[in-house]
């Protein structure tokens, strides 16, 4: 029996269907199921809700932005009005500290990790060896969709019922920070095409996003900062893994977290998009990836 | 204080009046910026600050007979769409990401919103802006057509097509879905 496609199916939540659909959908239980996992689907897409708090520096960005345009014109004064000199330090600031923050726990959990293991961290494991003491297994709990016990997976999802809720999360430093750190962690959003800016005297690209952590093949991954590099023996600078998804084409290549990837297909990789660009634009088949790990350099292949 | 009366202090350029609008509509405006923006929390800031830049420039163009949380909200849209836009202009065609299509590990557990999300995320740009302003938002095809510069028989296909890559990327049984 031919089945109807899924875009025709897709189209019959909005459409009436031909005759020659409906005898099929009366005899056909899988396409009347899919047909009804479509209409879920919508269903859901719908029901998301409609409040996002946006991030805690949106509003001092926009002040200063409206005041250089000219549109504020009359100050709140009294001294409860915060106006950022330079918007763009906080950003890098407030970034920085997260990510320094993530990583310190890490490597500690890591480091535990080794002890306990003695030392050792298995070769070509695929990502499987997370450790509850690590830092990148709490952030990866929520980023694989598991949801642990009065955690929300999500919180830049959640929506808060009330417009107290909404202000208490924004005057409040420390929730805003757990949720933009949280935040920071989930991100799985696509690796965007490289930014067309040149990068700085250290080769790191003050693209935006750049410092964020992405998703790449299964393995979450951020541009190792210079100030933080030392913290990886060996390392000077690359792309740092802090998560593996089990199963995936980085736990296939035996990247682990705390892996430092410095070179993808005989290339330097300093950002996560030198990484997705070597990545992408290698022919199919094996990708050579140099990695630091532990002191150690290695020699992978990220096999598509 | 009543929507007008902030409006009338934003025009005259009090930031209390600004700043009151902007806590009472940044995150419906951001909801709907992020998820055009394909869940980049960096991209959507920017183009929200543009969404709101502009609506404090036009507020003095506003009539007070519509909504002003629609009128805010076909201009938080027109910033993404134009951010979105500009982007692809910069970036040229789309580059099929070396990643897995999404994973789901739990496919017997109940489906978290976010993996609808993380799912919209990963639609391509045309797909992900039809679906999100029809199916998220409530546009008609008409109004996406005209905003997106489409014919309505493109919107309709798009859509079509970014429900089934949808489908595609949650899987799982009908009654997991319906779990969210």
């Amino acid at each position: 029996m031919n089945h109807l496609s899924l875009e025709n199916l897709a189209r019959l939540l909005d459409e009436e269907p031909s005759r020659s659909e409906s005898e099929h959908l009366a005899e056909c239980a899988d396409c009347r199921s899919e047909l009804a996992a479509l209409r879920a689907d919508r269903d859901a897409l719908n029901a998301l809700p409609d409040l996002l708090p946006p991030p805690p520096t949106a509003w001092p960005d926009l002040a200063e932005r409206l005041k250089e345009e000219g549109l504020i014109r009359t100050e709140v004064t009294g001294g409860t009005q915060v106006t950022p000199a330079r918007t763009g330090g906080r950003r890098f600031l407030y970034l920085a500290a997260s990510l320094a923050l993530f990583l310190l726990g890490g490597s500690t959990g890591y480091l535990l990790r080794g002890a306990d293991s003695g030392g050792e961290i298995a070769h070509g494991v695929g990502g499987q060896t997370t450790s509850p003491g690590s830092a990148s297994t709490g952030g990866g709990l929520a980023a694989r969709g598991e949801e642990p016990a009065g955690v929300d997976p999500a919180p830049v999802y959640r929506s808060l019922s009330s417009p107290s809720d909404r202000l208490a999360l924004g005057n409040d430093a420390a929730a805003a920070s757990r949720a933009r750190l949280t935040e920071l962690f989930e991100d799985r959003t696509p690796i965007p095409a490289p930014a067309k800016a040149g990068g700085n005297a250290d080769g790191v690209e003050p693209v935006r996003g750049a410092r964020r952590a992405r998703h790449l093949g299964g393995a979450e991954v951020v541009a190792l900062e210079p100030g933080l590099a030392h913290y990886f023996a060996g390392a000077t600078g690359g792309v740092l893994v802090l998560h593996v998804e089990p199963g995936t084409t980085a736990a296939r290549s035996g990247l682990v977290p705390g892996d430092v990837i410095t070179t993808a297909a005989g290339g330097e990789v300093q950002t996560v998009d030198a990484l997705w660009n070597a990545l992408s634009r290698a022919p199919a088949g094996a990708v050579s990836l140099t990695v630091i790990r532990q002191g150690d350099r290695l020699e992978l292949q990220w096999r598509r | 204080m009543t929507d007008q009366q902030l409006i009338d202090g934003a025009i005259a350029g009090s930031e209390a009046a600004i700043r009151a609008l902007y806590e009472r509509y940044a995150s419906r405006v951001y909801a709907t910026i992020y998820r055009l923006a394909g869940g980049d929390s960096a991209l959507a800031e920017d183009w929200a600050q543009e969404a709101w830049i502009s609506a404090i420039r036009a507020l003095p163009t506003f009539r007070g007979g519509a909504q002003f949380s629609t009128w805010l909200h076909r201009i938080a849209v027109n910033a993404a769409l134009q951010g979105l836009r500009k982007q692809q202009r910069r970036e040229g065609p789309e580059i099929p990401l070396p990643d897995e299509p999404l994973a789901d590990p739990n496919r017997d557990r109940p489906l978290l919103r976010y993996q609808i999300e993380q799912a919209l995320a990963s639609l391509p740009a045309g797909m992900r802006q039809v679906l999100v302003l029809h199916d998220v938002e409530g546009y008609t095809h008409e109004e996406i057509a005209a905003s997106l510069e489409i014919t309505v028989g493109t919107s309709k296909s798009q859509l079509f097509k970014a429900r089934a890559r949808m489908r595609e990327l949650l899987g799982g049984s009908t009654a997991t879905v319906q779990e969210i």
